[in-house]
């Protein structure tokens, strides 16, 4: 007990010196309060968001081994997927769900296709300013104007899940219809005077013998402002998308060959990628097949998150190995000042462990002080310094990509080969990390203010250890 | 009753120069003893090693027949042994008062009210109340030295060391600092050993040692 009141004594009598001791771990405490919270809270925020969010994986051709193999071997031959493989490997327990669609360009001389050439015709009709329409005119044999898409489950058509496709007439056909439908956008409605329950009769531009007649069930508006229509083709025009049944398009394409077909599993857990990916290959997928998943473009999106996290984990570091080496330097003056009290407590019989927990209470009086100071103070300004470290995250990645586009002069410059869709997405980064401060958090600060004042402590115990109270008082004399 | 006993005791600082050579001396309760000696005869290593601040390499020293070897240095030097230091040795940021409580609590000696008992002590050796609760740097030499005494007697050792006690003192107060010593030792049936130079020391112990080159020359 006398120990602590000559620690508390020791404390109001060198003020100067424990509230220089005291702001240092008290800033400490605040960059650590606020860096392992943003931790904590980042790291939830990425599993929450990687959960709620599917994990999601489809296949592509990997171009470049097999260029690379035809090179090599010139007959090389790729067995094409087919809709019962992709059934094969739905059939996984790694699989929540799955689905895939066919997808095939159709002509028609019933219907005139939306395009922007007709759009730009409508608001200019002077035929020298017309652009080189080559697709429209002179279509070419193999592409068709118009996209007929067929999903295995209606219920994962994106551009209805997420608004961009909305039925205005009419409603939509069952997974299980077999009857020749479509739906078609109000555009191409509107541009050909069509409604519902009209028929209208699609060909096949690869074989024009290929004819089905397909009847309108239902309208949909289209409300996408992606200016997808590459060279000005009709087919990559979203207003001449056409949605169809699974029967209706298997009649109109080739089943085995797999440009036609595309398939995406949602798998249970982003742990499952890896084991997912070599049962494909153990059931047959070809090594020419890549496996691609969501996972990047998911982190993608909490980059600045991660890049905010990271970065006060770091300053975290540095502001300990400074604290640490400034407060070492404060001990070991507080030290050479004291050694004289040091060796009158030593002379009259307190034992060296007694002196250095005298030594060390102080430290650890006005830890706790500050540590208190800084929890309440942390606290507080854990949050706006969060949403301000991650205002300017953003913002640098924003002004990143506006300074390349100024560079170029213009916008949606592609940076990833010929993946156009890719490209030009633009992603909308997590902007809100709600930070908590929970228990755990509490006790890691204390952790950490503990560490920092053991090892700091340490110095007064090794210098204590060093002392003799005789040699002291004679050097005194 | 002997209660402190030297026997064959030699010390080196360098393992070369022997500081003391061959010393056996008998302390007994109630006996006031001097040790006197010119500069670097010896004497305050000879203190050092009673107080057990300097470690023992060869010979021994027995404390009420024990070796202070053996026992915990650091409750011999806070129960067992007052030690009055030339320059005091005090804690300047304390008051008079709290520089001998501090001495109760290390030692762990029981009683009731601390606080009375070193009020009590102060008094003893001529310190009211008032100048108890004074911080030792507003202090005299005089009276640091007193309380230095006061601080020695705190925990009822049965020894008091002192270390040229009446160095830095006026002759009025160097007089009245040896009563008071010389008390304990009569009094109190304490073992009094007071190092030192002054002939009044002479003429008030009951024997005196002299240290002469680290040899103990002559004793009546």
């Amino acid at each position: 007990m006398y120990i602590l009141k000559n620690s508390w004594i020791n404390i109001v009598r060198s003020k100067g010196r424990n509230l220089l001791i005291g702001i240092i771990i008290t800033i400490i405490t605040i960059s650590a309060l606020v860096a392992l919270s943003i931790n904590k809270s980042s790291k939830n925020l990425k599993e929450n968001y990687i959960n709620s969010n599917p994990v999601e994986v489809s296949f592509s051709l990997d171009m470049r081994s097999i260029r690379n193999e035809r090179i090599e071997n010139s007959d090389l031959t790729i067995e094409p997927i087919n809709e019962d493989d992709i059934k094969n490997y739905g059939n996984s327990k790694y699989v929540k769900d799955y689905y895939y669609t066919y997808q095939k360009s159709l002509s028609s001389d019933d219907v005139d296709a939306i395009s922007i050439s007709d759009i730009l015709k409508k608001e200019d009709n002077s035929e020298e300013d017309r652009p080189n329409d080559m697709m429209h005119d002179n279509k070419m044999a193999s592409q068709g104007d118009f996209k007929f898409v067929a999903y295995s489950d209606i219920a994962y058509i994106e551009n209805f899940l997420n608004g961009t496709n909305k039925i205005i007439s009419g409603s939509i056909f069952d997974n299980d219809s077999e009857a020749n439908v479509i739906v078609i956008s109000s555009d191409l409605a509107e541009e050909n005077d069509l409604e519902v329950n009209d028929k209208i009769k699609f060909y096949d531009p690869e074989d024009t013998d290929k004819v089905c007649e397909f009847e309108i069930i239902a309208i949909y508006e289209d409300t996408s402002t992606n200016d997808d229509n590459f060279m000005n083709m009709n087919v990559m025009n979203s207003q001449n998308q056409i949605y169809t049944t699974m029967t209706a398009i298997k009649s109109m394409i080739d089943e085995n060959n797999s440009n036609n077909i595309s398939a995406k599993f949602y798998l249970t857990s982003s742990d499952d990628i890896e084991k997912f990916k070599e049962e494909v290959t153990e059931k047959g997928l070809s090594s020419y097949y890549t496996l691609n998943d969501n996972q990047d473009a998911i982190l993608e999106t909490l980059k600045p998150v991660e890049n905010i996290s990271n970065f006060s984990m770091t300053f975290l570091v540095i502001i300990l190995i400074v604290g640490i080496i400034i407060l070492i330097v404060i001990n070991m003056i507080n030290i050479r000042d004291r050694k004289y009290e040091i060796g009158v407590l030593r002379a009259i019989g307190m034992n060296k462990l007694k002196v250095s927990v005298e030594l060390i209470l102080e430290l650890f009086i006005v830890s706790l002080v500050s540590l208190i100071i800084g929890t309440l103070i942390g606290i507080s300004a854990s949050q706006p310094i969060t949403n301000k470290m991650l205002e300017n995250e953003i913002n640098s990645y924003t002004e990143e990509k506006q300074e390349v586009e100024n560079n170029f002069g213009r916008g949606n410059i592609e940076r990833k080969g010929f993946n156009k869709m890719e490209a030009n997405k633009n992603i909308d980064y997590v902007d809100n990390l709600n930070v908590k401060i929970d228990i755990y958090t509490i006790l890691q600060l204390f952790g950490v203010v503990i560490l920092i004042t053991i090892i700091s402590g340490s110095i007064t115990i090794i210098s204590i250890n060093k002392y003799e109270p005789n040699k002291i008082l004679q050097n005194r004399v | 009753m002997c209660i402190l006993k030297i026997e064959n005791l030699n010390f080196s600082y360098d393992k070369e120069k022997y500081v003391l050579k061959d010393i056996n001396l008998d302390f007994k309760e109630g006996k006031a003893y001097g040790i006197f000696g010119k500069s670097g005869a010896g004497k305050t290593t000879l203190l050092s090693l009673i107080a057990g601040l300097e470690k023992i390499t060869d010979g021994d020293i027995l404390y009420d027949n024990k070796s202070i070897k053996k026992i915990n240095r650091d409750n011999y030097r806070s129960s067992e042994i007052g030690v009055i230091f030339q320059s005091y040795n005090l804690l300047p940021h304390l008051t008079a008062l709290e520089n001998v409580i501090l001495s109760m609590d290390i030692s762990r000696v029981k009683v009731q009210d601390k606080k009375k008992k070193a009020l009590e002590l102060l008094k003893r050796v001529g310190l009211d109340e008032k100048k108890a609760n004074r911080k030792i740097l507003t202090l005299s030499g005089g009276e640091q030295q007193r309380v230095s005494i006061a601080r020695a007697l705190s925990y009822d050792a049965k020894i008091i060391l002192a270390d040229e006690p009446t160095g830095n003192l006026d002759k009025e107060t160097e007089e009245d600092i040896l009563n008071l010593l010389i008390s304990l030792a009569d009094k109190d049936n304490k073992c009094v050993i007071i190092i030192s130079h002054s002939n009044k020391v002479k003429e008030k112990v009951d024997i005196v040692y002299y240290l002469v080159n680290g040899k103990i020359k002559v004793t009546n």
